[in-house]
């Protein structure tokens, strides 16, 4: 119950980002955290799984690869949100090596995040043809 | 200072901001809020300097923070990525982070030394959001 609300918000969340991402203007969209573009790709794809794998069992493998990429993205955009409350803090003033670690413990939760990703887009691999990953990756 | 800025660009990042108008507002409210408070003109002139190199900082890890999505995204699009493909996709990540994190103390320093304490509390005071 619980997961399927969390990949239901992941799915609205997701389709936001792209719709703001689209709607910023123009023909490229702005810059953003590779973790945001990642989420937001994994979301769209999860409830359309069986519609591009026949496979019964290789179907459930690549919707619990998106539900576990886009489990991975909630918990670092929390993880992050929490890190940004930090950075933001107006506490003044603020030491170089404060500072410092502020942004290292940013950075090192988007990296760690991206190595898993990456881990899981390699599985991802696995577990599909060039074709229904052709037909995954046309889902927007 | 920058601290506000910081949190909006950072959210712009992450999709969670409505683009970069947080960050754009604050450096043209500390630039009024230098104008009208910093009466010494060279100061002000150097200040000035300092808020325009800040919105190109921020403009520069926001342009450095997007290559790297858009190459992830290019392999994620591409079945024969491998796993040393994505590595070079990430290997700006800690440089890049670690550049601004570095860019943002000289630039807070540097603002420190060209105001007085009660210019610096009046100028975050009227460029802070309300």
């Amino acid at each position: 119950m619980e997961a399927g609300i969390e990949r239901t918000l992941g799915i609205v969340l997701g389709l936001a980002l792209t719709a703001a991402a689209s709607a910023c203007g123009g023909k490229e969209p702005p810059p953003q955290l590779a973790t945001s573009g990642a989420h937001a790709r994994a979301a769209s794809r999860i409830e359309l799984v069986d519609l591009v794998i026949a496979d019964a069992a290789r179907a459930a493998r690549v919707r619990a690869l998106y539900v576990e990429i886009e489990r991975l993205m909630l918990t670092t955009k929390q993880a992050e949100a929490g890190e940004l409350r930090a950075l933001g803090a107006p506490r003044e003033p603020r030491s170089p090596d404060e500072t410092r670690t502020l942004f290292r413990r940013f950075r090192a939760t988007e990296q760690g995040a991206l190595e898993k990703y990456v881990a899981l887009q390699l599985e991802l691999r696995r577990a599909t043809t060039p074709e229904e990953f052709a037909r995954l990756d046309a889902i927007r | 200072m920058f601290w506000i800025a910081l949190s909006a660009l950072i959210m712009s990042l992450t999709g969670a901001g409505d683009d970069t108008y947080v960050i754009r507002k604050f450096i043209e409210r500390a630039r009024d809020a230098v104008n009208t408070h910093v009466k010494d003109e060279a100061r002000r002139r150097a200040a000035n300097g300092t808020l325009e190199r800040t919105a190109q900082a921020f403009e520069k890890h926001r342009q450095r923070v997007g290559k790297i999505s858009a190459c992830v995204e290019r392999l994620d699009r591409t079945y024969a990525a491998a796993r040393a493909d994505y590595e070079r996709c990430l290997v700006d990540v800690t440089p890049a982070w670690d550049a601004a994190a570095e860019d943002l103390i000289v630039l807070d320093r540097q603002l420190n030394e060209q105001l007085s304490p009660a210019e610096r509390a009046a100028i975050r005071r009227d460029a802070e959001p309300d």
